[in-house]
């Protein structure tokens, strides 16, 4: 147990201290680091996608198709003539639509399912984390696929059919770490103060959690984007125009043999993404260890 | 035991259901605490204290404990019989309660500011401005220096007896009849000990704050106690005024434990100790449960549990050995 009673230099306390603090340490994960670069770049290129790409991805040239990459065309033309670096560029939204998108709302209804079973325990407990394991117990491309074979392909649906398969994880987490800071004297303090089930449950709990929610969310993004890019894949994602990378990896499958870039630079970015943010969240979780073993 | 007391504990019973069994936690105790008194509990660890405590806020972590039977009586109504609504207006507002270590009984996400005014606002009401002068006055009240900056600082910001002020601070804001203190001076170093209790001495003498103080630090109780209770595996074994109890001690455990603590006044190299230990209250030993450990054994001992009696001037005892050296 390390306790830091005495207030010394450098040793950041408190909320703003241990958002310091863990900035600090953050900063230290090269790797982490490295991960978030490339995650504030892809949102920037997300965000001025229609500045970056030089031309409209969708604008179709049938004189130019399969042509290797240029200067015009930096990482060549599909099988349309369309710019690849262009959909590749726009494919971003995409990706970080459905890997933020999905992980945002399997985190809010995860999160207050945890809750819930943590803190009331006994029955609620018994009944939530049961209903949980069912869904749990699903493949998760298998569950993403049935759901896209009732709703149909479509963004809304993608997003949403990943958001289930991650809801389950984000309950676990959100369960054990309210367990844990449910014991807590503070939380028994508050209590004999006059403290109601529900302020206590959003006030007093749910600040502790937080960080720990973060780093699994940042970990679940690299997979929710896995699961996109299979789904495209295999043709149960997006439809065009939303150009998702899976998507295009499927397209150029036709052609790998004569013409591996279709299939190879999408490819190569869901590689990237998806390193960036397991190795941010790695970072992150390291980053933040050293107070959850206090 | 007077009509008058501000909270009246009565024949409470509270028991944990492990696997190994039932543990009678606290088993049948009555305790009567008056306006402006300050009853001491003191006893070894897991004689009960602390549940006693909990069961009077009824916080009794349940499961595995439940408050089997008994009745708490608080200014005329009975405690376990509210709802858990009515229970939430008691708690806080009515009685209050100090933990043992305060870097752990305040939530590290908040600023001190946010804990106190939490509080006022839940019971009192009133806007930004008021809680936030009434949390000043009342951080003022227990002498912190300058309170207006404290109340931006973190718990972990603050040397545990300033927290503990802090977290007295917090528990006295609604200005309760009843503050219920578990062992508020055990987790500091003796400086802040002395700046604690005196800062309950006052609190107690100014607003009229009847207190129920946990310890087992015989110490700490005669500077802080006007009545003491004396817990041995789940019972009050022996009950009096803080100088009769001390002076005066009737129960062989008591002696035994004042024997064992140190004294200035007295030279000695080894300072006596109880044989055994505390029992296993799953299946505590018949008869009185002390009679293992005790010196001056009987044997109806053994056999027959001895009742808390009153041998004049409030002092009451649980014991057959005072009862036979009574009469003798």
């Amino acid at each position: 147990m390390i306790r830091g009673h005495q207030k010394s230099e450098g040793q950041g306390h408190g909320q703003g201290g241990a958002l310091r603090e863990f900035y600090r340490r953050f900063k230290k994960q090269h790797l982490g680091v490295t991960g978030a670069i490339i995650v504030v770049i892809l949102f920037l290129t997300a965000l001025f996608a229609p500045f970056l790409a030089p031309s409209d991805p969708q604008r179709v040239d049938l004189s130019n198709t399969l042509a290797p990459p240029s200067l015009k065309h930096p990482l060549g033309t599909d099988h349309l003539g369309r710019d690849l670096l262009s959909r590749v560029i726009y494919g971003t939204r995409i990706v970080l639509i459905v890997g933020i998108g999905s992980v945002a709302i399997s985190a809010f209804f995860g999160g207050l399912a945890g809750l819930c079973a943590g803190y009331f325990g006994k029955t609620a407990d018994g009944m939530i984390m049961r209903c949980l394991d069912v869904v749990w117990a699903f493949p998760p491309i298998l569950l993403a696929l049935a759901l896209v074979a009732v709703r149909g392909a479509s963004l809304s649906t993608v997003v949403l059919s990943i958001a289930v398969v991650g809801i389950p994880g984000h309950a676990r987490i959100v369960r054990g770490s309210v367990l844990s800071i449910k014991e807590k004297t503070y939380i028994m303090a508050a209590r004999a103060s006059g403290i109601g089930h529900r302020r206590i449950l959003f006030n007093h709990i749910l600040p502790n959690i937080v960080a720990p929610v973060i780093v699994v969310s940042t970990l679940s993004i690299a997979i929710c984007i896995m699961i996109e890019a299979t789904l495209s894949f295999l043709g149960l994602g997006m439809r065009p125009p939303n150009d998702s990378w899976g998507f295009m990896v499927s397209e150029g499958q036709k052609y790998l043999r004569t013409y591996p870039y279709y299939s190879l630079f999408p490819g190569i970015m869901i590689m990237v993404v998806v390193f960036a943010f397991n190795v941010f969240g790695d970072g992150l979780r390291d980053a933040w260890d050293p107070r959850l073993k206090t | 035991m007077g009509t008058d007391g501000i909270l009246r504990i009565s024949d409470l019973r509270t028991h944990f259901l492990t696997d190994d069994g039932e543990v009678k936690a606290v088993d049948g105790i009555n305790l009567t605490i008056r306006k402006g008194e300050s009853m001491g509990l003191v006893g070894e660890s897991g004689c009960g204290k602390t549940v006693t405590a909990y069961s009077t806020l009824r916080l009794v972590p349940n499961p595995p404990g439940r408050i089997v039977s008994g009745q708490i009586h608080f200014k005329g109504r009975d405690l376990l019989k509210l709802s858990e609504k009515e229970m939430r207006g008691v708690r806080g507002r009515e009685i209050a309660m100090v933990f043992q270590e305060p870097a752990s009984s305040s939530n590290p996400s908040f600023t001190i500011g946010n804990q106190i005014q939490e509080v006022i606002r839940f019971h009192q009401g009133g806007n930004r401005v008021q809680v936030r002068k009434k949390a000043i006055e009342i951080l003022d009240a227990v002498r912190i220096p300058d309170p207006v900056r404290i109340l931006t600082q973190y718990p972990h910001e603050l040397s545990g007896g300033m927290l503990q002020r802090v977290m007295i601070a917090i528990a006295i804001s609604c200005e309760p009849d009843l503050l219920i203190c578990d062992e508020p001076t055990t987790a500091l170093d003796v400086s802040m000990q002395a700046q604690v209790i005196n800062l309950l001495n006052d609190l107690r003498r100014e607003r009229g704050t009847s207190l129920l103080f946990i310890t087992h630090d015989l110490g700490v109780l005669s500077w802080v106690c006007t009545h003491a209770a004396v817990m041995y595996a789940g019972n009050i074994i022996e009950q009096a005024d803080i100088r009769a109890l001390v002076k005066n001690p009737q129960h062989p455990y008591t002696s035994a434990l004042i024997g064992a603590s140190p004294r200035l006044d007295r030279d000695c190299q080894v300072l006596d100790s109880i044989r055994g230990s505390v029992p296993n209250l799953t299946n505590p030993p018949g008869g009185c449960k002390f009679h293992p450990r005790c010196d001056r054994v009987l044997p109806v001992c053994t056999e027959q549990v001895p009742q808390l009696k009153e041998k004049g001037d409030g002092h009451c005892v649980a014991c057959f050995a005072d009862s036979e050296g009574g009469a003798a």
